[in-house]
Protein backbone atom coordinates (compact mmCIF):
# COMPACT_ATOMS: atom_id res chain seq x y z
CA UNK A 1 0.00 0.00 0.00
CA UNK A 2 1.52 3.31 -1.02
CA UNK A 3 1.87 6.06 1.50
CA UNK A 4 0.65 9.57 0.84
CA UNK A 5 4.22 10.75 0.23
CA UNK A 6 4.79 7.97 -2.30
CA UNK A 7 1.70 8.95 -4.28
CA UNK A 8 2.82 12.59 -4.39
CA UNK A 9 6.28 11.48 -5.51
CA UNK A 10 4.79 9.27 -8.25
CA UNK A 11 2.85 12.18 -9.70
CA UNK A 12 5.92 14.36 -9.77
CA UNK A 13 8.05 11.60 -11.32
CA UNK A 14 5.46 11.23 -14.09
CA UNK A 15 5.52 14.94 -14.85
CA UNK A 16 9.35 15.05 -14.88
CA UNK A 17 9.53 11.98 -17.16
CA UNK A 18 7.10 13.51 -19.62
CA UNK A 19 9.15 16.71 -19.72
CA UNK A 20 12.38 14.77 -20.17
CA UNK A 21 13.80 16.03 -16.92
CA UNK A 22 14.20 12.58 -15.37
CA UNK A 23 16.27 9.72 -16.70
CA UNK A 24 15.55 6.12 -15.68
CA UNK A 25 18.83 5.97 -13.77
CA UNK A 26 18.07 9.15 -11.85
CA UNK A 27 14.54 7.97 -11.08
CA UNK A 28 15.92 4.71 -9.73
CA UNK A 29 18.41 6.56 -7.55
CA UNK A 30 15.68 8.86 -6.21
CA UNK A 31 13.43 5.92 -5.43
CA UNK A 32 16.21 4.09 -3.59
CA UNK A 33 17.12 7.17 -1.58
CA UNK A 34 13.46 7.78 -0.66
CA UNK A 35 12.85 4.25 0.58
CA UNK A 36 14.14 5.06 4.05
CA UNK A 37 11.82 8.06 4.34
CA UNK A 38 8.91 5.95 3.21
CA UNK A 39 9.23 3.62 6.20
CA UNK A 40 6.52 4.60 8.66
CA UNK A 41 8.02 6.03 11.85
CA UNK A 42 5.00 5.30 13.96
CA UNK A 43 4.67 2.01 15.69
CA UNK A 44 1.86 -0.21 14.45
CA UNK A 45 -1.49 0.31 16.11
CA UNK A 46 -1.43 -3.20 17.61
CA UNK A 47 1.94 -2.53 19.22
CA UNK A 48 0.71 0.72 20.74
CA UNK A 49 -2.49 -0.91 21.94
CA UNK A 50 -0.59 -3.76 23.58
CA UNK A 51 1.84 -1.26 25.06
CA UNK A 52 -0.99 0.77 26.60
CA UNK A 53 -2.61 -2.44 27.88
CA UNK A 54 0.65 -3.61 29.41
CA UNK A 55 1.29 -0.22 30.97
CA UNK A 56 -2.22 -0.05 32.36
CA UNK A 57 -1.92 -3.51 33.87
CA UNK A 58 1.43 -2.58 35.41
CA UNK A 59 -0.07 0.55 37.01
CA UNK A 60 -3.13 -1.30 38.25
CA UNK A 61 -0.99 -4.08 39.65
CA UNK A 62 1.25 -1.68 41.55
CA UNK A 63 -1.77 0.06 43.06
CA UNK A 64 -3.29 -3.27 44.06
CA UNK A 65 -0.06 -4.42 45.71
CA UNK A 66 -0.10 -1.33 47.91
CA UNK A 67 -3.82 -1.70 48.62
CA UNK A 68 -3.54 -5.38 49.54
CA UNK A 69 -0.64 -4.75 51.91
CA UNK A 70 -1.79 -1.39 53.21
CA UNK A 71 -1.47 -2.14 56.88
CA UNK A 72 1.80 -4.02 56.48
CA UNK A 73 3.57 -1.17 54.69
CA UNK A 74 4.41 1.86 56.87
CA UNK A 75 3.39 5.31 55.65
CA UNK A 76 6.92 6.43 54.90
CA UNK A 77 7.68 3.27 52.94
CA UNK A 78 4.56 3.72 50.79
CA UNK A 79 5.57 7.26 49.93
CA UNK A 80 9.21 6.36 49.35
CA UNK A 81 8.13 3.46 47.17
CA UNK A 82 5.96 5.76 45.10
CA UNK A 83 8.87 8.19 44.66
CA UNK A 84 11.30 5.45 43.61
CA UNK A 85 8.88 4.00 41.07
CA UNK A 86 8.13 7.46 39.66
CA UNK A 87 11.86 8.12 39.32
CA UNK A 88 12.23 4.76 37.59
CA UNK A 89 9.45 5.49 35.08
CA UNK A 90 10.97 8.89 34.27
CA UNK A 91 14.44 7.41 33.90
CA UNK A 92 13.15 4.68 31.58
CA UNK A 93 11.24 7.21 29.49
CA UNK A 94 14.38 9.34 29.15
CA UNK A 95 16.85 6.50 28.60
CA UNK A 96 14.75 4.64 26.00
CA UNK A 97 14.87 7.72 23.82
CA UNK A 98 13.11 8.35 20.54
CA UNK A 99 16.38 7.90 18.63
CA UNK A 100 16.08 4.15 18.68
CA UNK A 101 13.22 3.27 16.40
CA UNK A 102 12.69 -0.09 18.03
CA UNK A 103 12.43 1.30 21.55
CA UNK A 104 10.76 4.63 20.98
CA UNK A 105 7.30 3.26 21.69
CA UNK A 106 8.60 1.82 24.98
CA UNK A 107 9.82 5.29 25.87
CA UNK A 108 6.32 6.60 25.18
CA UNK A 109 4.80 3.88 27.35
CA UNK A 110 7.03 4.74 30.29
CA UNK A 111 6.28 8.43 29.86
CA UNK A 112 2.58 7.50 29.93
CA UNK A 113 3.17 5.42 33.05
CA UNK A 114 4.94 8.26 34.81
CA UNK A 115 1.97 10.54 34.12
CA UNK A 116 -0.47 7.93 35.41
CA UNK A 117 1.63 7.11 38.46
CA UNK A 118 1.54 10.80 39.38
CA UNK A 119 -2.22 10.43 39.92
CA UNK A 120 -1.48 7.34 41.95
CA UNK A 121 0.73 9.44 44.20
CA UNK A 122 -1.99 12.04 44.70
CA UNK A 123 -4.47 9.30 45.59
CA UNK A 124 -1.91 7.73 47.92
CA UNK A 125 -1.38 10.94 49.93
CA UNK A 126 -5.14 11.58 50.01
CA UNK A 127 -5.83 8.13 51.39
CA UNK A 128 -2.94 8.06 53.89
CA UNK A 129 -3.99 11.36 55.43
CA UNK A 130 -7.75 10.93 54.85
CA UNK A 131 -7.99 14.16 52.89
CA UNK A 132 -11.50 15.10 51.86
CA UNK A 133 -11.76 17.64 49.10
CA UNK A 134 -13.53 18.05 45.81
CA UNK A 135 -12.28 15.14 43.67
CA UNK A 136 -11.71 17.50 40.76
CA UNK A 137 -9.12 19.36 42.89
CA UNK A 138 -6.99 16.23 42.63
CA UNK A 139 -7.30 16.34 38.84
CA UNK A 140 -6.08 19.95 38.72
CA UNK A 141 -3.18 19.06 41.02
CA UNK A 142 -2.42 16.18 38.66
CA UNK A 143 -2.37 18.62 35.75
CA UNK A 144 -0.05 21.00 37.62
CA UNK A 145 2.42 18.20 38.29
CA UNK A 146 2.33 16.67 34.80
CA UNK A 147 2.38 19.93 32.82
CA UNK A 148 6.11 20.67 33.31
CA UNK A 149 6.83 17.35 31.61
CA UNK A 150 5.56 18.87 28.37
CA UNK A 151 8.71 21.01 28.34
CA UNK A 152 11.13 18.68 30.10
CA UNK A 153 10.20 15.23 28.70
CA UNK A 154 9.79 15.32 24.90
CA UNK A 155 7.37 12.44 24.40
CA UNK A 156 3.97 12.37 22.72
CA UNK A 157 2.57 10.52 25.72
CA UNK A 158 2.81 13.72 27.78
CA UNK A 159 0.53 15.99 25.71
CA UNK A 160 -1.75 13.00 25.26
CA UNK A 161 -1.94 12.65 29.03
CA UNK A 162 -2.48 16.40 29.42
CA UNK A 163 -5.38 16.19 26.95
CA UNK A 164 -6.94 13.38 28.93
CA UNK A 165 -6.42 15.23 32.24
CA UNK A 166 -7.96 18.44 30.90
CA UNK A 167 -10.95 16.58 29.50
CA UNK A 168 -11.45 14.74 32.79
CA UNK A 169 -11.18 17.98 34.75
CA UNK A 170 -13.71 19.78 32.56
CA UNK A 171 -16.17 16.90 32.77
CA UNK A 172 -15.82 16.68 36.55
CA UNK A 173 -16.25 20.43 36.97
CA UNK A 174 -19.41 20.26 34.89
CA UNK A 175 -20.65 17.35 37.01
CA UNK A 176 -19.78 18.90 40.39
CA UNK A 177 -22.83 20.62 41.87
CA UNK A 178 -20.63 22.94 43.94
CA UNK A 179 -18.66 24.13 40.91
CA UNK A 180 -19.18 27.47 39.18
CA UNK A 181 -18.96 25.49 35.92
CA UNK A 182 -21.65 23.02 36.91
CA UNK A 183 -23.88 21.87 34.04
CA UNK A 184 -27.55 21.64 34.91
CA UNK A 185 -27.93 18.97 32.28
CA UNK A 186 -25.68 16.95 29.99
CA UNK A 187 -28.59 15.85 27.80
CA UNK A 188 -27.53 18.11 24.98
CA UNK A 189 -24.66 18.18 22.46
CA UNK A 190 -22.94 21.38 23.60
CA UNK A 191 -20.62 19.84 26.16
CA UNK A 192 -20.07 16.64 24.20
CA UNK A 193 -18.77 18.70 21.28
CA UNK A 194 -17.21 21.68 23.04
CA UNK A 195 -15.12 20.06 25.75
CA UNK A 196 -12.87 17.92 23.50
CA UNK A 197 -12.27 20.92 21.24
CA UNK A 198 -11.34 23.05 24.24
CA UNK A 199 -8.96 20.42 25.58
CA UNK A 200 -7.44 19.89 22.13
CA UNK A 201 -6.95 23.61 21.58
CA UNK A 202 -5.23 24.07 24.93
CA UNK A 203 -2.91 21.11 24.33
CA UNK A 204 -1.97 22.50 20.92
CA UNK A 205 -0.11 25.31 22.67
CA UNK A 206 2.31 22.91 24.35
CA UNK A 207 5.85 22.88 22.93
CA UNK A 208 5.40 19.40 21.39
CA UNK A 209 1.71 18.80 20.86
CA UNK A 210 0.66 15.34 19.77
CA UNK A 211 -0.75 16.13 16.33
CA UNK A 212 -2.76 12.91 16.17
CA UNK A 213 -5.01 14.39 18.89
CA UNK A 214 -6.43 16.77 16.29
CA UNK A 215 -7.58 13.76 14.32
CA UNK A 216 -9.10 12.25 17.47
CA UNK A 217 -10.94 15.49 18.27
CA UNK A 218 -12.10 15.79 14.68
CA UNK A 219 -13.37 12.23 14.54
CA UNK A 220 -15.16 12.65 17.86
CA UNK A 221 -16.70 15.96 16.78
CA UNK A 222 -17.89 14.60 13.44
CA UNK A 223 -19.27 11.45 15.02
CA UNK A 224 -21.07 13.24 17.86
CA UNK A 225 -22.41 15.97 15.58
CA UNK A 226 -23.75 13.36 13.17
CA UNK A 227 -25.29 11.31 15.98
CA UNK A 228 -26.83 14.42 17.57
CA UNK A 229 -28.32 15.62 14.28
CA UNK A 230 -29.73 12.18 13.51
CA UNK A 231 -31.18 11.89 17.02
CA UNK A 232 -32.59 15.41 16.81
CA UNK A 233 -34.02 14.75 13.36
CA UNK A 234 -35.88 11.69 14.64
CA UNK A 235 -37.00 12.79 18.08
CA UNK A 236 -37.28 16.52 17.26
CA UNK A 237 -35.92 17.62 20.59
CA UNK A 238 -33.22 17.28 23.16
CA UNK A 239 -34.54 16.67 26.61
CA UNK A 240 -32.79 19.54 28.37
CA UNK A 241 -30.69 22.21 26.73
CA UNK A 242 -29.86 24.20 29.89
CA UNK A 243 -26.12 24.33 30.45
CA UNK A 244 -25.86 26.39 33.60
CA UNK A 245 -22.34 27.55 34.40
CA UNK A 246 -20.85 25.05 31.97
CA UNK A 247 -21.75 27.34 29.09
CA UNK A 248 -18.34 28.95 29.59
CA UNK A 249 -16.60 25.68 28.75
CA UNK A 250 -18.86 24.89 25.81
CA UNK A 251 -18.54 28.35 24.28
CA UNK A 252 -14.76 28.32 24.77
CA UNK A 253 -14.57 25.01 22.96
CA UNK A 254 -16.65 26.21 20.01
CA UNK A 255 -14.68 29.46 19.80
CA UNK A 256 -11.47 27.43 19.69
CA UNK A 257 -12.86 25.41 16.80
CA UNK A 258 -13.97 28.52 14.93
CA UNK A 259 -11.02 30.83 15.58
CA UNK A 260 -8.07 28.42 15.61
CA UNK A 261 -9.17 25.37 13.62
CA UNK A 262 -5.60 24.72 12.53
CA UNK A 263 -4.78 23.97 16.17
CA UNK A 264 -7.96 22.17 17.14
CA UNK A 265 -9.22 20.15 14.21
CA UNK A 266 -7.62 17.68 11.77
CA UNK A 267 -5.09 19.00 9.24
CA UNK A 268 -7.06 17.25 6.48
CA UNK A 269 -9.90 19.74 7.09
CA UNK A 270 -8.99 23.11 5.64
CA UNK A 271 -9.86 26.18 7.70
CA UNK A 272 -13.13 26.93 5.88
CA UNK A 273 -14.32 23.33 6.08
CA UNK A 274 -13.46 23.22 9.78
CA UNK A 275 -15.42 26.37 10.54
CA UNK A 276 -18.45 25.23 8.60
CA UNK A 277 -18.37 21.79 10.22
CA UNK A 278 -18.19 23.39 13.69
CA UNK A 279 -20.81 26.09 13.13
CA UNK A 280 -23.46 24.53 10.93
CA UNK A 281 -24.53 21.52 13.06
CA UNK A 282 -25.58 23.76 15.96
CA UNK A 283 -28.00 25.86 13.90
CA UNK A 284 -30.96 23.46 14.23
CA UNK A 285 -30.55 23.33 18.03
CA UNK A 286 -30.30 27.10 18.23
CA UNK A 287 -33.51 27.48 16.24
CA UNK A 288 -35.41 25.06 18.44
CA UNK A 289 -34.13 26.42 21.74
CA UNK A 290 -34.99 24.54 24.88
CA UNK A 291 -38.43 23.27 23.83
CA UNK A 292 -39.76 21.85 20.59
CA UNK A 293 -43.26 22.81 19.49
CA UNK A 294 -44.90 21.13 16.44
CA UNK A 295 -46.99 24.28 15.90
CA UNK A 296 -43.98 26.54 15.65
CA UNK A 297 -42.86 26.84 12.00
CA UNK A 298 -39.29 27.69 13.06
CA UNK A 299 -39.07 24.41 14.95
CA UNK A 300 -40.32 22.53 11.89
CA UNK A 301 -37.68 24.26 9.78
CA UNK A 302 -35.09 23.28 12.37
CA UNK A 303 -35.97 19.61 12.08
CA UNK A 304 -35.75 19.70 8.30
CA UNK A 305 -32.54 21.64 8.56
CA UNK A 306 -31.08 18.94 10.81
CA UNK A 307 -31.62 16.37 8.08
CA UNK A 308 -30.00 18.59 5.44
CA UNK A 309 -27.13 19.70 7.65
CA UNK A 310 -26.22 16.13 8.51
CA UNK A 311 -25.77 15.29 4.83
CA UNK A 312 -24.03 18.56 4.07
CA UNK A 313 -21.46 18.07 6.80
CA UNK A 314 -20.77 14.53 5.63
CA UNK A 315 -20.20 15.73 2.07
CA UNK A 316 -17.87 18.45 3.32
CA UNK A 317 -15.83 15.87 5.21
CA UNK A 318 -15.67 13.61 2.14
CA UNK A 319 -14.53 16.53 0.03
CA UNK A 320 -11.89 17.55 2.55
CA UNK A 321 -10.66 13.97 2.86
CA UNK A 322 -10.45 13.55 -0.91
CA UNK A 323 -8.52 16.81 -1.33
CA UNK A 324 -6.09 15.91 1.43
CA UNK A 325 -5.85 12.31 0.23
CA UNK A 326 -6.89 11.12 3.66
CA UNK A 327 -9.01 7.98 3.14
CA UNK A 328 -10.18 7.84 6.73
CA UNK A 329 -12.25 11.02 6.36
CA UNK A 330 -13.68 9.83 3.05
CA UNK A 331 -14.72 6.57 4.71
CA UNK A 332 -16.22 8.31 7.74
CA UNK A 333 -18.08 10.74 5.53
CA UNK A 334 -19.71 7.98 3.47
CA UNK A 335 -20.51 6.09 6.65
CA UNK A 336 -22.32 9.18 7.91
CA UNK A 337 -24.25 9.47 4.64
CA UNK A 338 -25.25 5.84 4.89
CA UNK A 339 -26.35 6.33 8.49
CA UNK A 340 -28.35 9.41 7.50
CA UNK A 341 -30.17 7.65 4.65
CA UNK A 342 -30.96 4.63 6.78
CA UNK A 343 -32.22 6.81 9.62
CA UNK A 344 -34.49 8.78 7.29
CA UNK A 345 -35.74 5.58 5.66
CA UNK A 346 -36.72 3.96 8.94
CA UNK A 347 -37.99 7.26 10.32
CA UNK A 348 -40.40 7.72 7.41
CA UNK A 349 -41.33 4.13 6.62
CA UNK A 350 -40.68 2.36 9.88
CA UNK A 351 -44.35 2.15 10.77
CA UNK A 352 -45.21 0.52 7.46
CA UNK A 353 -42.57 -2.23 7.61
CA UNK A 354 -44.87 -5.09 8.45
CA UNK A 355 -45.05 -8.34 6.61
CA UNK A 356 -42.75 -10.22 4.31
CA UNK A 357 -43.14 -7.93 1.29
CA UNK A 358 -42.08 -4.88 3.26
CA UNK A 359 -39.02 -6.68 4.56
CA UNK A 360 -38.06 -7.84 1.06
CA UNK A 361 -38.38 -4.31 -0.27
CA UNK A 362 -36.35 -2.97 2.64
CA UNK A 363 -33.66 -5.56 2.08
CA UNK A 364 -33.43 -4.71 -1.63
CA UNK A 365 -33.28 -1.00 -0.84
CA UNK A 366 -30.57 -1.60 1.75
CA UNK A 367 -28.44 -3.71 -0.57
CA UNK A 368 -28.85 -1.21 -3.39
CA UNK A 369 -27.90 1.58 -1.05
CA UNK A 370 -24.82 -0.22 0.17
CA UNK A 371 -23.75 -0.90 -3.42
CA UNK A 372 -24.22 2.72 -4.44
CA UNK A 373 -22.43 4.16 -1.42
CA UNK A 374 -19.53 1.74 -1.73
CA UNK A 375 -19.18 2.51 -5.44
CA UNK A 376 -19.16 6.21 -4.72
CA UNK A 377 -16.62 5.74 -1.92
CA UNK A 378 -14.23 3.78 -4.09
CA UNK A 379 -14.63 6.32 -6.85
CA UNK A 380 -13.79 9.14 -4.50
CA UNK A 381 -10.74 7.36 -3.17
CA UNK A 382 -9.41 6.50 -6.60
CA UNK A 383 -10.10 9.85 -8.22
CA UNK A 384 -8.95 12.00 -5.33
CA UNK A 385 -9.37 15.68 -6.06
CA UNK A 386 -11.19 15.10 -9.36
CA UNK A 387 -13.98 13.29 -7.56
CA UNK A 388 -14.29 16.01 -4.93
CA UNK B 1 18.73 13.92 30.91
CA UNK B 2 19.17 16.93 33.19
CA UNK B 3 15.73 18.15 32.28
CA UNK B 4 14.19 14.82 33.21
CA UNK B 5 16.06 14.81 36.52
CA UNK B 6 14.72 18.30 37.20
CA UNK B 7 11.21 17.10 36.34
CA UNK B 8 11.52 14.12 38.65
CA UNK B 9 12.79 16.26 41.50
CA UNK B 10 9.95 18.75 41.02
CA UNK B 11 7.23 16.09 40.99
CA UNK B 12 8.62 14.10 43.89
CA UNK B 13 9.41 17.13 46.05
CA UNK B 14 5.94 18.63 45.54
CA UNK B 15 4.11 15.41 46.34
CA UNK B 16 6.29 14.44 49.28
CA UNK B 17 6.17 18.02 50.51
CA UNK B 18 2.37 17.87 50.47
CA UNK B 19 2.55 14.58 52.35
CA UNK B 20 5.06 16.10 54.77
CA UNK B 21 2.77 19.04 55.51
CA UNK B 22 -0.06 16.67 56.37
CA UNK B 23 2.28 14.54 58.45
CA UNK B 24 3.32 17.64 60.39
CA UNK B 25 -0.33 18.45 61.06
CA UNK B 26 -0.95 14.88 62.15
CA UNK B 27 1.97 14.95 64.56
CA UNK B 28 1.50 18.42 66.02
CA UNK B 29 -2.16 19.50 65.74
CA UNK B 30 -4.40 19.03 68.76
CA UNK B 31 -7.13 16.46 68.29
CA UNK B 32 -10.58 15.76 69.68
CA UNK B 33 -13.35 13.27 68.98
CA UNK B 34 -16.79 13.83 67.52
CA UNK B 35 -19.64 11.30 67.35
CA UNK B 36 -20.60 9.61 64.08
CA UNK B 37 -23.44 7.71 62.44
CA UNK B 38 -21.34 6.07 59.72
CA UNK B 39 -22.11 3.92 56.68
CA UNK B 40 -19.65 1.43 55.19
CA UNK B 41 -20.08 1.00 51.45
CA UNK B 42 -17.65 -0.41 48.89
CA UNK B 43 -16.83 1.45 45.73
CA UNK B 44 -15.25 -0.40 42.82
CA UNK B 45 -13.07 2.58 41.95
CA UNK B 46 -12.33 4.11 45.35
CA UNK B 47 -12.29 0.88 47.33
CA UNK B 48 -13.64 0.53 50.84
CA UNK B 49 -14.44 3.59 52.89
CA UNK B 50 -16.64 4.88 55.67
CA UNK B 51 -19.21 7.54 54.94
CA UNK B 52 -18.59 9.39 58.16
CA UNK B 53 -21.92 11.17 58.60
CA UNK B 54 -21.12 13.15 61.77
CA UNK B 55 -23.96 12.97 64.25
CA UNK B 56 -24.31 16.75 64.39
CA UNK B 57 -24.61 17.29 60.66
CA UNK B 58 -28.20 18.24 61.37
CA UNK B 59 -28.91 20.05 64.66
CA UNK B 60 -32.26 21.12 65.97
CA UNK B 61 -32.00 23.51 68.88
CA UNK B 62 -34.82 21.72 70.67
CA UNK B 63 -32.87 18.54 71.07
CA UNK B 64 -30.08 17.51 73.33
CA UNK B 65 -27.51 19.55 71.44
CA UNK B 66 -25.32 22.07 73.21
CA UNK B 67 -26.28 24.66 70.60
CA UNK B 68 -29.39 26.53 71.71
CA UNK B 69 -31.72 29.15 70.27
CA UNK B 70 -29.83 32.01 71.93
CA UNK B 71 -26.56 30.88 70.43
CA UNK B 72 -28.02 30.67 66.94
CA UNK B 73 -29.79 34.02 67.29
CA UNK B 74 -26.54 35.62 68.46
CA UNK B 75 -24.79 34.17 65.40
CA UNK B 76 -27.46 35.49 63.03
CA UNK B 77 -27.16 38.97 64.59
CA UNK B 78 -23.40 38.92 64.17
CA UNK B 79 -23.71 37.66 60.59
CA UNK B 80 -26.11 40.43 59.61
CA UNK B 81 -26.09 43.24 62.21
CA UNK B 82 -28.25 45.63 60.15
CA UNK B 83 -31.05 43.23 59.34
CA UNK B 84 -33.09 40.77 61.36
CA UNK B 85 -32.25 37.58 59.61
CA UNK B 86 -33.89 34.30 60.44
CA UNK B 87 -31.73 32.26 58.13
CA UNK B 88 -28.16 31.98 56.93
CA UNK B 89 -26.31 30.05 54.25
CA UNK B 90 -22.57 30.03 53.76
CA UNK B 91 -19.23 29.52 55.45
CA UNK B 92 -18.84 30.20 59.15
CA UNK B 93 -16.92 29.08 62.21
CA UNK B 94 -18.28 26.17 64.20
CA UNK B 95 -17.35 25.93 67.87
CA UNK B 96 -16.84 22.66 69.73
CA UNK B 97 -17.11 22.23 73.50
CA UNK B 98 -16.28 19.15 75.58
CA UNK B 99 -19.14 16.83 76.53
CA UNK B 100 -17.43 14.01 78.34
CA UNK B 101 -14.80 12.27 76.19
CA UNK B 102 -16.20 13.76 72.99
CA UNK B 103 -16.76 17.28 71.68
CA UNK B 104 -20.02 18.62 70.37
CA UNK B 105 -21.10 21.69 68.45
CA UNK B 106 -21.91 24.41 70.95
CA UNK B 107 -21.56 27.74 69.13
CA UNK B 108 -21.44 29.43 65.77
CA UNK B 109 -19.53 32.52 64.72
CA UNK B 110 -19.20 34.41 61.41
CA UNK B 111 -15.84 34.22 59.66
CA UNK B 112 -13.51 37.02 60.71
CA UNK B 113 -15.50 38.03 63.78
CA UNK B 114 -13.64 38.99 66.97
CA UNK B 115 -13.18 36.38 69.66
CA UNK B 116 -14.33 37.18 73.20
CA UNK B 117 -11.74 36.63 75.97
CA UNK B 118 -14.40 34.80 77.98
CA UNK B 119 -15.23 32.47 75.12
CA UNK B 120 -15.84 29.03 76.60
CA UNK B 121 -15.45 27.34 73.23
CA UNK B 122 -12.23 25.41 72.99
CA UNK B 123 -12.04 24.77 69.26
CA UNK B 124 -13.27 26.91 66.38
CA UNK B 125 -13.15 25.28 62.96
CA UNK B 126 -14.55 26.17 59.57
CA UNK B 127 -17.80 24.78 58.22
CA UNK B 128 -20.48 25.47 55.66
CA UNK B 129 -23.78 26.18 57.37
CA UNK B 130 -27.39 26.33 56.47
CA UNK B 131 -29.49 27.87 59.25
CA UNK B 132 -33.23 28.42 59.12
CA UNK B 133 -36.08 28.84 61.49
CA UNK B 134 -38.33 25.86 62.06
CA UNK B 135 -41.42 26.55 64.14
CA UNK B 136 -40.15 28.18 67.34
CA UNK B 137 -36.61 26.94 67.06
CA UNK B 138 -33.73 26.71 64.59
CA UNK B 139 -32.46 23.97 62.35
CA UNK B 140 -28.75 24.04 61.55
CA UNK B 141 -27.05 21.94 58.87
CA UNK B 142 -23.28 21.83 59.27
CA UNK B 143 -20.98 20.61 56.53
CA UNK B 144 -17.60 20.09 58.16
CA UNK B 145 -16.13 18.48 55.02
CA UNK B 146 -15.89 15.19 56.87
CA UNK B 147 -17.23 12.93 54.13
CA UNK B 148 -15.27 9.72 53.84
CA UNK B 149 -12.67 7.71 55.72
CA UNK B 150 -10.59 5.29 53.68
CA UNK B 151 -10.38 1.72 54.98
CA UNK B 152 -8.01 -1.00 53.76
CA UNK B 153 -9.88 -3.91 52.24
CA UNK B 154 -8.54 -6.41 54.77
CA UNK B 155 -9.52 -4.52 57.87
CA UNK B 156 -11.93 -6.16 60.30
CA UNK B 157 -14.03 -3.51 61.95
CA UNK B 158 -14.74 -3.99 65.68
CA UNK B 159 -18.44 -3.36 65.22
CA UNK B 160 -21.15 -2.90 62.63
CA UNK B 161 -21.35 0.56 61.15
CA UNK B 162 -24.89 1.05 62.38
CA UNK B 163 -23.88 0.25 65.97
CA UNK B 164 -23.69 3.06 68.50
CA UNK B 165 -20.30 4.23 69.71
CA UNK B 166 -18.51 5.26 66.51
CA UNK B 167 -16.41 8.42 66.83
CA UNK B 168 -13.91 10.25 64.69
CA UNK B 169 -10.74 11.78 66.05
CA UNK B 170 -10.00 14.93 64.09
CA UNK B 171 -6.95 17.14 63.78
CA UNK B 172 -7.71 20.75 64.59
CA UNK B 173 -6.35 23.73 62.69
CA UNK B 174 -7.74 27.07 63.95
CA UNK B 175 -10.25 28.50 61.51
CA UNK B 176 -9.84 25.72 58.96
CA UNK B 177 -11.75 22.56 58.14
CA UNK B 178 -11.17 19.60 60.43
CA UNK B 179 -8.97 16.77 59.18
CA UNK B 180 -9.97 13.15 59.88
CA UNK B 181 -7.29 11.36 61.83
CA UNK B 182 -8.53 8.17 63.42
CA UNK B 183 -11.66 6.13 63.89
CA UNK B 184 -12.80 5.16 67.39
CA UNK B 185 -15.35 2.59 68.46
CA UNK B 186 -16.59 2.48 72.03
CA UNK B 187 -13.65 4.51 73.32
CA UNK B 188 -11.08 2.33 71.57
CA UNK B 189 -9.07 3.47 68.52
CA UNK B 190 -9.55 1.39 65.40
CA UNK B 191 -6.13 0.41 63.97
CA UNK B 192 -6.25 1.25 60.27
CA UNK B 193 -2.49 1.59 59.67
Amino acid sequence: MKSRDSRVLERHFQIWREKGLLTPEAEGAFRTASEEAAVPKRAPVALVALGVLGGGLLLTGLILIIAENWQAIPRGVRLAGWALIQAGFLAAAAYLGPDSRNRSFLSEIFAFLSCGWMLGGIALVSQIYQLNSRPVNGIWLWLALVLPAAWLLPRRAVPTSVFFILLTGFVMEAADTSSLLHAESAENPWLWLGLPMLAGALVSFLPRPALFLRGVVGAWFFGMATASLLFFGVTHHFIRMQLGGAWVLAIAGFLAGLLIPQRTLPPAWDALTSRIVVAVPVIPWLLVGSNYSPEDPIDLVAVGLAWAVQFAVAILIIRAGARAEAPVWVNLGYLAILAGILTRYFDFFGEYLRGGVALVVTGIVLLGLLFAVEKARRGTLSRGIASA
Amino acid sequence: MKKVIALGIFQIVVLLGWAGQNEWIRQTAPTFRIPLRPRDPFDLVRGRYFILNPEEQEITTTGSSLLDDKGVARFLDLADPKGQPSSYSGSALVGFCPAGPIFRVCALRPLGSALSPQDPVKYWCRGVLSVYRENEHYRVSTDLRLDKFFLPNQIQLPGRENAAGWELEVSYRPGQFLLPRRLWFKDQPVPVE
